[in-house]
């Protein structure tokens, strides 16, 4: 079953005969609730101990040095990780209300309303066009003008409709390194996601590009919850609302950004953002 | 580890020092020529206020540098934020110690007033506090320093008092006005101080005063 909201998006709901546990509920306070949560690779265990509640319509930067665990975290909560060989999780991450590794959980499903954008822009190697309207075909909308809408609210929000409109038919991979991850922002955002994950989406980018797809944070938030990890600590100061600090798998402190970023309330948060280490 | 920023960081901890060591000792100065002025009070004030000048444009330029270059966070952001606002208030104080020896040179005769005499020991002992809390993140010691503000204050309003009433009788106006110059200049001393202090608790707690 599918409709289509304001935001132009698809909004997909799961069919009851094929995942009957996964109705998300994204209107609520906190949209990703994570407790407890260990997380390990066969003998090596990533993630200790880690509790965290994400609220709807915040941006929240998760910093850290190299192998802290926060690229595993946040794989783990669209369940990337349960393509590695090995990984094993525990404790519990709820999503929209929904417990995202209770037995039934449809991935797609989950995957469209959780979308995700990687360090290296992926663009699908077709049209700009196709790539926008992959999700929502996926879904089964076969209808050009439905498909058109989407395809130009996407680009719109996120912020690429006027370069691309003349290009739609066009490869994407003749897109400069910026275009492309943003088209795979527009491409996320066409399956109309509650939640975004961005991992490192700027780490490969110039200033310019990187300045767009800041903004474009700011704009997204106002309807989509967006977690984002990041290796430039002044980003997460400038785009995020809340910032979790990562160290050997656990989560040393989670603040507002401005308080971690002037006060931090522990040493090693200090020592790290201040460049001390890592 | 960032080895070239935590240099910088010293070298304004350092620079900072010397800024707050000219205005103690000059301000210590102006205020035993005030008592007992020696030749050259005028130009030793006149020396620490350019002295002062200097350093508050070194320290401007230093934080400019750490700001561009290295986006200080937490606690070095913190200091550095405070430094640029204490430095203004130390580059006031060389100022006013400037001010009270130019003032004092025109009195016919010197202030005797106890009133000057109090608030020239209250601010010697605001400024050394307010130094020494800043310096050494003190929070309890910032404290003391506000506190002692009150009493420069009150004197201030006693010594207003007192000229009004010699302005009646004493047909020494000018000395008069000289005096309630000085006892203005040294007021305002104290509320430099104060801020210096004020700028202690931020630099440690992130709050200027306990009421924010």
């Amino acid at each position: 079953m599918q409709r289509e909201d304001k935001t132009g998006g698809l909004k997909v709901k799961a069919d009851k005969s094929a995942a009957s546990s996964a109705i998300f509920d994204f209107n609520r306070e906190v949209v990703i609730d994570i407790e407890h949560m260990d997380l390990y690779y066969t003998a090596f265990h990533a993630i200790k101990d880690v509790s965290m509640k994400v609220k709807r319509n915040e941006v929240t930067a998760f910093i850290g040095p190299s192998g802290c665990g926060k690229s595993t975290l946040i794989k783990s909560l669209n369940r990337m990780n349960d393509l590695i060989p090995g990984c094993r999780i525990t404790g519990k991450i709820e999503i929209g209300g929904q417990d995202i590794y209770a037995p039934g959980v449809d991935l797609p499903i989950l995957r469209k309303n959780v979308g995700m954008v990687f360090q290296k822009p992926n663009p699908f190697p077709k049209s700009v066009y196709d790539n926008v309207a992959y999700a929502p075909r996926m879904f089964g909308i076969r209808d050009k003008a439905t498909l058109d809408h989407i395809v130009e609210s996407s680009l719109r929000r996120a912020a690429m409709w006027d370069e691309l409109k003349d290009r739609l038919n066009k490869s994407a991979l003749g897109l400069s390194g910026g275009q492309q991850q943003r088209l795979c922002i527009a491409r996320s955002l066409a399956a109309d996601p509650s939640v975004l994950l961005m991992d490192e989406p700027t780490s490969a980018l110039d200033p310019i590009s990187t300045g767009k797809i800041e903004e474009l944070c700011d704009e997204l938030k106002k309807t989509v919850t967006v977690v984002i990890v990041t290796h430039n600590m002044q980003q997460a100061a400038r785009i995020s609302d809340k910032t979790a600090f990562f160290l050997l798998g656990k989560v040393i402190e989670f603040d507002e950004t401005a308080k971690m970023f002037s006060n931090p309330t522990h040493p090693e948060t200090e020592r790290y953002i201040s460049g001390r280490f890592g | 580890m960032r080895s070239h920023y935590l240099q910088q960081l010293s070298e304004l901890e350092e620079l900072i020092g010397k800024m707050g060591g000219l205005i103690v000792n000059g301000f210590d100065e102006v205020a035993a020529s005030l008592i007992k002025p020696n030749g050259n009070f005028v130009k030793d004030a006149a020396n620490v206020e350019q002295r002062t000048d200097r350093k508050l444009d070194e320290i401007e330029r230093l934080c400019s540098l750490l700001l561009l270059t290295q986006q200080p966070v937490a606690s070095d952001m913190r200091f550095i934020v405070s430094v640029m606002n204490v430095v203004v208030d130390m580059e006031r104080i060389g100022d006013q110690i400037r001010d009270i020896a130019e003032t004092a040179s025109k009195c016919r005769v010197m202030p005797n007033e106890k009133e000057i005499a109090t608030m020239c020991e209250c601010c010697s002992v605001m400024i050394k506090g307010a130094w020494d809390a800043y310096i050494g993140r003190d929070v309890e010691g910032a404290r003391r320093v506000e506190a002692r503000d009150d009493k420069v204050d009150e004197a201030f309003d006693s010594l207003k008092i007192k000229l009004s009433e010699r302005i009646r009788t004493d047909d020494d106006t000018e000395d008069i006005l000289n005096c309630l110059m000085i006892g203005k200049y040294l007021e305002r001393i104290g509320d430099h101080a104060t801020n210096i202090a004020e700028w202690t608790n931020y630099v440690v707690t992130g709050k200027r005063d306990e009421s924010q």
